[in-house]
């Protein structure tokens, strides 16, 4: 089953995702902000990364930066997974690496697994 | 207007002959620099976008075309080049029915627009802070309907989903304010490509269809059988005839019908949306693409709406450069017409 990255601040959604995931079966890791991401990339090798944007210390955007995931982890999927819905701030995560974009404030739990499947190409 | 407020007089062909010192202290010029002068060379007008507006175009070549008074928002090009908003107010001095001179009054707004500004920038970084909260509540309560949790009875379940569809309401009531704060802050730049109107109809339609089929009504597609292209934001247009024909589709009774075309114009593409709704009042009409506004009808109580959707669509088919008017006769139907620069 597939390793999993979830980096969200906010400790109530980061605990749902992280329900659902695992009993989906995925292999499950947690970050609260982009600092604690930048931690967890280089220890381990994900397929797939949930990242929200606005975040504490290092947020989603500068995480992508200095992680740059385009040399170092090209074959993870990373899904810009934030309410932060500004133009601007999302394309520039598009240009630093993330691969798709999903509102937060649409998926439910059966919505994220949906998501987190596509884009493992499960489906 | 008031007595601090700029004031150009001007002959008949728009030359200055008197100016007030609050017009001076606007446009940063001395009296002698701009008596005698011509008012659309010396004193440049612009729209929004910074685009020099003709000396047709701007208020007073519209108020000496029209013979009437015409207000609104212009930009001017001060002597050091900056530029200033203003909102000024146009009369022609008429003589039987020939101009024989113009009156302008102007006022800086420029406070008035950052006050704007701060206010819709609130309003964004407000939203953003709701849907968190919101996006919890969605998550848990779905855990619980999704069975995450321990098994739960038929009223729970009853309950919970009535919590869930509520809580979706708020976000979708914050998504809709968000997207109009980012139009107002300018955050959203078109994506304009040459696309076939009809296609981008048809996707539209493909959105609404559930709306529609459950009232029974009925929906009349007319088009050429030719592509209607226009260089358009594909995604925005989609959404903004969405719009439309949701708003057919609402305040129509079922079994009615709902008729969309899109044709080519000799300078522009047409989408029109018909329905044989419970119509507009002629003085609601300019209610219709206000900010949460929500026009009273026989129908609207049973409609949910923000007051936001017109208001949007409109916006967008402007900043394309285009236009959106509306027909309409009560208990007969609405005529909602976009156009589009070719």
């Amino acid at each position: 089953m597939g390793k999993i990255l979830i980096v969200e601040d906010e400790r109530v959604l980061n605990e749902a995702y992280e329900l659902v995931l695992k009993k989906e079966g995925y292999d499950v890791s947690v970050a609260f902000n982009g600092e604690e991401a930048l931690a967890q990339v280089k220890k381990a090798r994900f397929h797939l990364i949930l990242l929200d944007l606005r975040m504490p210390k290092v947020d989603g955007v500068e995480f992508l930066k200095r992680a740059n995931p385009v040399k170092n982890f090209p074959a993870t999927k990373i899904i810009v997974f934030s309410n932060y819905d500004d133009q601007k701030e999302v394309n520039e995560a598009i240009k630093h690496g993330a691969t798709r974009y999903i509102l937060k404030a649409w998926s439910s739990p059966s919505e994220l697994i949906k998501i987190v499947r596509e884009s493992l190409d499960e489906d | 207007m008031s007595i601090g407020d700029g004031a150009i007089v001007t002959d008949e062909s728009a030359r200055i002959s008197r100016i007030n010192q609050p017009a001076l202290r606007i446009l940063g010029y001395s009296e002698r620099e701009l008596l005698g002068r011509w008012f659309p060379e010396v004193i440049p007008a612009e729209d929004e976008q910074g685009n020099r507006l003709t000396s047709i175009d701007r208020p007073m070549g519209q108020a000496f075309l029209s013979g009437k008074t015409v207000s609104g928002r212009a930009y001017y090009r001060r002597k050091d080049g900056s530029r200033v908003p203003v909102f000024l107010t146009v009369s022609p001095v008429m003589v039987g029915s020939k101009p024989i001179g113009a009156i302008e009054l102007f006022r800086d707004i420029s406070d008035e627009m950052a006050l704007e500004r701060a206010k819709d920038e609130f309003v964004a970084i407000a939203s953003h802070q709701l849907r968190t909260p919101a996006t919890a509540v969605k998550q848990y309560v779905g855990l619980l309907l999704e069975g995450y949790s321990d098994p739960i009875t038929a009223n729970q379940k009853l309950f919970l989903e009535r919590a869930y569809e509520s809580n979706e309401r708020q976000l979708h009531l914050v998504q809709e304010i968000l997207k109009i704060s980012q139009l107002e802050l300018e955050k959203v730049s078109l994506k304009i490509e040459s696309y076939d109107i009809r296609d981008i109809v048809r996707e539209a339609l493909a959105t609404v269809q559930g709306t529609i089929n459950s009232k029974q009504q009925k929906v009349l597609v007319k088009e050429p059988d030719v592509p209607v292209t226009a260089k358009v934001d594909r995604e925005q247009l989609r959404v903004a005839i969405e719009n439309l024909l949701e708003n057919a589709s609402h305040y129509t009774w079922p079994d009615k019908t709902i008729t969309i075309s899109s044709r080519r114009l000799k300078d522009r593409v047409r989408v029109v949306v018909r329905d044989e709704g419970v119509g507009i009042r002629a003085e609601d009409f300019p209610k219709l693409f206000q900010k949460f506004s929500r026009v009273p009808n026989p129908l609207s109580l049973d409609v949910s709406g923000t007051g936001l959707g017109l208001y949007w669509a409109a916006k967008i088919i402007h900043m394309h450069g285009g236009y959106i008017h509306v027909a309409s006769v009560p208990g007969k139907g609405s005529i909602f017409t976009i156009n589009l620069p070719d």
